[in-house]
């Protein structure tokens, strides 16, 4: 027996056990060129490194599928993105109050647009004609929507809304039929212009606000973001919120006054 | 200028979109999907205070993770739940166990490769501190060693033996799992 023989060996083991704190960062990718072509050269020579190579790569293999397995809870989601929403909010509140809106100069000019709703993108809006004079605020949120409810119900004329017109809040508005929604799943385009408001016979209001101009309440954004669809009652009238395109439609129905009461 | 809207916009973009790789880490650092929860919360609380602090070209995903480890630290710390070995090195070298049988198995079967999978969280979940984050945040969030050494205050090389120590460890707990099963080392 050759005395040389033990000695290669034990070479050869000691170069092994060097190399095995080096075979995770191979795997990862993560040795420099010069070692990466040192320890490959070896690995030629060593299947048990090798070996060990391969069950690195299936272990981290192993790691990754069990540590995506379990997907994060929606509500955790839904909580964050609140959380963040509360945030941002509480930042912008010192400056300037939810609901103010920006003014700009008054506009005689009714725009006729052509809007879509039921999910699909509206079509581009030429509002062109809107002169913006200089930049002072109204009080909007809740101003808005009560304003649109009193024209609603007819108890304001189109007239009282050109203020939220100049203002780039609120882009048409127009009577619609009551079933406007229910009478067909399609998406509709209609043709609205304030100048084209009548009497209320049709029994529905849709209003067009832009999005960019109103700053909505925080349980509003949410439930938009998370259902597309907000619905509230205003006094009395059935008020339902969707988004699109930048646009925020507001459909008004029924009129919240009693009409069974009969007081005998 | 930024406006506040871009803040928000940019924040959303940068730091929000990591919302679900801050859990799974949250999770794994935890055990608990309550705990978890709770942390990725005060996580990003952290995140929105801070968010106009940071460069803009601040690695943003290694910084979201460095915000949940350092609150998982601060809060485990007072409460003595976790024990930290930072000397990961120094651990007593321990002799590594073969699973290549076990492993080759996880192609098959279905039951079999659930509980595997579960045995690897459980032995995860053993880890110190510094190899648990070390390995989680290589092989399942994929980052690589320099922002896992940026995450964990510690040269790369450093990373590289604590993820070197995980992985040893990590074969003993599953070989463990695995010949029990009846599954041995394939040469």
């Amino acid at each position: 027996m050759s005395p040389e023989k033990p000695e290669v060996k034990d070479v050869r083991a000691e170069a092994a056990q060097a190399l095995r704190p080096h075979l995770s960062a191979l795997v990862d990718g993560e040795l420099e060129p010069l070692e990466a072509i040192a320890v490959q050269t070896h690995l030629r020579q060593s299947p048990v490194l090798e070996a060990e190579v391969r069950e690195i790569e299936k272990l981290k293999l192993a790691v990754h599928l069990a540590g995506t397995r379990d997907k994060a809870p929606d509500v955790l989601e839904t909580r964050l993105r609140a959380q963040c929403r509360a945030a941002f909010e509480a930042r912008r509140a010192p400056s300037t109050s939810r609901w103010l809106v920006p003014l700009g100069g008054l506009v005689a000019a009714a725009a006729a647009v052509f809007v879509a709703i039921g999910g699909s993108a509206p079509a581009t809006t030429p509002l062109a004609a809107i002169a913006v004079a200089g930049p002072p605020t109204i009080a909007g949120s809740d101003a808005v929507m009560n304003k649109l409810v009193d024209f609603h119900r007819g108890d304001i004329s189109a007239m009282k809304l050109r203020d939220l017109q100049a203002a780039g809040v609120l882009e048409t508005v127009e009577r619609v039929p009551t079933t406007f929604l229910q009478d067909s799943a399609r998406p509709k385009l209609v043709q609205a212009s304030t100048m084209g408001c009548n009497e209320r016979e049709s029994g529905s209001t849709l209003a067009v606000l832009s999005l960019a101009r109103i700053d909505l309440p925080q349980a509003i954004d949410n439930a938009l973001e998370a259902n597309g669809v907000y619905l509230d009652t205003i006094d009395g009238v059935d008020v339902r919120f969707s988004t699109a395109g930048g646009k925020l439609f507001v459909l008004l129905s029924g009129d919240g006054r009693s009409t069974s009461a009969d007081p005998i | 200028m930024r406006t506040k809207r871009d803040a928000e916009r940019d924040f959303m973009e940068r730091v929000f979109v990591h919302w679900d790789a801050m859990y799974r880490y949250a999770l794994r650092l935890t055990g608990s999907e309550a705990a978890a929860q709770d942390l990725v919360q005060d996580a990003m609380a952290k995140a929105l205070q801070n968010f106009d602090k940071v460069r803009p070209d601040t690695n943003w995903r290694a910084w979201v993770f460095t915000i949940v480890r350092n609150h998982f630290i601060s809060g485990t710390r007072k409460s003595g739940r976790e024990t930290f070995v930072e000397d990961a090195d120094k651990l007593p070298a321990e002799p590594e166990p073969p699973i290549g049988a076990a492993l080759d198995a996880l192609g098959g079967d279905q039951r079999f490769r659930e509980g595997f999978e579960d045995e690897v969280l459980h032995a995860l979940q053993t880890l110190p501190e510094s190899q648990r984050t070390a390995v989680v945040l290589c092989d399942i969030e994929g980052l690589e060693y320099e922002e896992i050494a940026h995450i964990l205050q510690c040269p790369v090389g450093t990373v590289r033996s604590r993820i070197h120590h995980a992985r040893k460890r990590l074969k003993t707990a599953l070989a463990g799992y695995a010949a029990k099963r009846g599954f041995g080392h394939v040469a």
